[in-house]
């Protein structure tokens, strides 16, 4: 292809004038993202802006709304609560995050290879997946249960332990349940990314690592696993921003107990705007939360970017 | 050519496209189709014993409206409802329990029924606390529907095999212990006493009555300028130390420190609990689900068993503002008043009727729990306040968290600091 700047030099580039008919292309291409650029605005920069706006405002959920300024953000620095629930999130995230990273990772080694009835696997191991989180959580809800729940009744008769566990009294234990049931509902799906991305790794790489001696560790480690980092950004991206935003799973479970000490940033929220009815103060936590995903998204984005792109 | 072609038909394909991809929205509530109509009503999972036979009751008798009922949990009812007025959906009428009913009415969610009220031959007979609470700025905003009262429930079998004499049940503190104690150690099971230890709201109907009995009281001052005094209430601390004490003794079940409400009534109605604290709707509950326990009732004392107290609740009936049906909803209100209604629906059931006529004639006279619970609604008070879900009924609140850290932990004067805090927060904004 020859350069713009071989024709004319640099000066011929601004110069040259655009076709018609790569206006026509643009227009027609402006046309097709159309639909998309409309939901985007209606869906989600709207109510971006009316609650940047909401968020400067005193605004009950009955009744007249009150312009304040900053006031709610200076509150929501001196929130307590908001405070352990961010931390309690960050907790929460940090502890689930190589979970699901090594189970999902176990899983697709599992069913990497295709062989006769892995597609049944497959589809296990995916399908809790498919079940809403609200779901799952009523389901282990019961499961839980130290009177009638199935998991318990188990543990006794195995001799594990000598009486019925009580899950959610106490803040530990309840977070490890809560971690089970999520690994039990996402790991399929961080199975299903890292195993398509080990599946891209062309055959002949592998065979080449085996044949200079390497063995199935070091293969995996030193040679597929990078192969795949975009893959695994990806993933990571994923499972900390819904982490970071957990609420369904604490909301059923735990309640947020014992006594707020499994209460989560978007749990907090919640409470604010919908039982202390404060739309404006929720808006302004809302907003603190979206640019600390905003910000560890973009972190993560930056690591994980393909340097061989430019 | 066939570039403009092209582009004309993909211009095409693209606009019907982004025609195509418009989402309309749909809104729910009542109807009416050809004279009949239907109307949207409805009810806190703590009436569901007794409020199904009232809207069938009201159905097969009127034959151009139907009532449709939908039973909404206890602990989620007033971010419901509260979300759907906001939203334009609120149901044709509601049942709000009374302590709320101040709060909606103040933010404009209910119709004005001074009306109906006034016109009403029997309005003197109308539960006076019922009547305030709905009462604003002179104006009715909310009528009396059904009346509630805590008592503590007993076992009679439990306590006699324990022992102890069902006709004197306990009153002070010390020996409701001790009962719970000979009670849990019958084993097989048993044990003294329950409670939801995750219930803000269950626990305030509950517990603060022994409070109020001793003299004392949470918050001070009018609506929308109110203190609290938690940390040196002293009847709360010593109640708080009375449930700790039990407790620690086993005499409480394990499960009941995350019970949000969702299990106040099995455990009694197993026959494994010998006492707990409850009122009307949960005896309808009970008589329905455990039709041969052996239940009675005993007012709720101070903790020396000196003079006792309860919690005169219950549900006052109400027509959101944005109603589209209210001539039809208010026939519905003027019938559920009618005696007839009070007596089958509400008195028969177990549940104290809002009328004072019926209650003394009918309802005392059915048997010795009703007669119980009747006398402590006239006993009762209850709480005043512009900001109780946020207070009592949160369960992220500072009256919930702070009865899980004292009954199940070991550190009282800590919870109380804490939830003096969280009161004052509260009512600070």
């Amino acid at each position: 292809m020859t350069s713009l700047t071989a024709i004319g030099g640099r000066g011929a580039l601004r110069r040259r004038p655009v076709s018609a008919l790569a206006r026509r292309r643009q227009r027609v291409g402006l046309l097709f993202v159309a639909p998309a650029v409309l939901m985007v605005l209606a869906f989600f920069i709207a109510p971006l802006v009316l609650m940047v706006w909401m968020s400067l405002n005193d605004w009950p959920l009955l009744g007249t709304p009150t312009f304040v300024g900053t006031r709610n953000y200076t509150d929501a620095l001196h929130d307590p609560t908001f405070r352990h629930s961010l931390l309690f999130t960050g907790k929460y995230t940090l502890l689930l995050t190589p979970i699901l990273m090594i189970v999902g990772f176990a899983l697709a080694v599992l069913v990497q290879t295709p062989r006769r009835g892995v597609g049944i696997f497959r589809t296990i191991y995916f399908m809790p997946y498919i079940v809403g989180f609200a779901a799952a959580s009523y389901l282990f809800l019961q499961l839980f249960n130290s009177g009638t729940g199935v998991i318990d009744r188990m543990l006794t008769d195995l001799h594990l332990v000598n009486h019925p566990v009580q899950w959610f009294a106490s803040p530990k234990v309840a977070l490890a349940a809560v971690l089970v049931v999520v690994t039990w509902k996402t790991a399929g799906f961080c199975m299903l990314l890292i195993m398509s991305g080990l599946q891209s790794v062309s055959g002949e790489v592998v065979e080449a690592a085996h044949m200079d001696g390497s063995g199935w560790w070091s293969t995996m480690f030193r040679v597929q696993l990078p192969l795949i980092k975009q893959t695994l950004g990806l993933v990571l991206i994923f499972s900390i921003a819904g982490s970071v935003l957990a609420f369904d799973q604490f909301y059923i479970l735990t309640n947020g107990g014992p006594s707020n000490q499994t209460l989560t940033a978007v749990y907090w929220i919640y409470n604010q705007g919908f039982t202390h009815f404060q739309l404006g103060y929720a808006s302004a936590l809302s907003l603190v939360l979206m640019v600390i995903v905003a910000a560890i998204s973009g972190i993560q984005l930056r690591l994980f970017r393909d340097t061989n792109e430019v | 050519m066939r570039f403009t072609r092209r582009g004309f038909i993909s211009k095409a394909v693209v606009l019907a496209a982004a025609t195509a991809s418009v989402v309309s929205g749909c809104s729910s509530g009542g109807g009416s189709s050809g004279g009949k109509t239907t109307l949207t009503f409805w009810a806190r999972s703590d009436e569901s014993a007794f409020v199904q036979k009232i809207v069938d009751g009201f159905n097969s008798t009127h034959d151009n409206i139907t009532v449709k009922l939908t039973i909404v949990p206890t602990a989620n009812y007033v971010q419901k409802f509260g979300a759907a007025a906001a939203g334009g959906s609120a149901p044709d009428i509601a049942s709000i329990d009374l302590v709320y009913v101040p709060y909606f009415a103040k933010q404009g969610a209910l119709s004005d029924l001074s009306s109906t009220a006034n016109g009403l031959s029997f309005k003197d007979t109308l539960s006076p606390a019922h009547m305030q609470a709905g009462k604003l700025d002179g104006k009715q905003y909310a009528l009396p529907f059904s009346a509630d009262a805590s008592v503590l429930f007993y076992n009679k079998g439990l306590l006699k095999k324990a022992g102890l004499d069902p006709a004197t049940p306990p009153k002070t503190f010390a020996d409701i212990k001790t009962a719970a104690d000979k009670i849990t150690a019958l084993g097989g099971g048993n044990t003294g006493f329950y409670l939801s230890g995750a219930c803000g709201g269950c626990n305030a109907f509950g517990f603060l009555p022994s409070i109020w009995a001793a003299g004392g009281d949470l918050l001070q001052g009018d609506l929308g300028k109110q203190t609290a005094s938690v940390s040196d209430s002293a009847p709360l601390k010593t109640l708080l130390q009375f449930l700790h004490s039990m407790q620690s003794a086993g005499d409480i079940a394990p499960s009941a420190k995350t019970d949000n409400g969702a299990q106040a009534l099995q455990p009694f109605e197993s026959g494994k609990v010998g006492m707990f604290v409850s009122g009307s709707f949960a005896y309808a509950s009970i008589k329905q689900a455990a039709p041969k326990l052996d239940v009675a009732a005993v007012n709720l004392y101070d903790a020396t068993g000196s003079s006792y107290s309860s919690f005169a609740g219950g549900d006052d009936v109400a027509i959101p503002s944005g109603s589209k049906h209210k001539d039809q909803a208010k026939t519905f209100l003027n019938w559920l008043l009618q005696t007839d209604a009070q007596t089958k629906y509400l008195a028969n059931q177990g549940v104290i009727p809002i009328r004072s006529d019926v209650a003394a004639s009918d309802y005392a006279g059915t048997g010795p729990v009703q007669k119980v619970l009747a006398d402590a609604l006239n006993k009762g008070k209850s709480v005043y306040s512009l900001q109780t879900n946020a207070l009592y009924n949160d369960a992220n609140g500072p009256w919930t968290a702070m009865f899980q850290k004292a009954v199940f932990g070991a550190d009282i004067d800590g919870a109380l600091k804490d939830a003096q805090a969280g009161f004052e927060k509260v009512l600070k904004s």
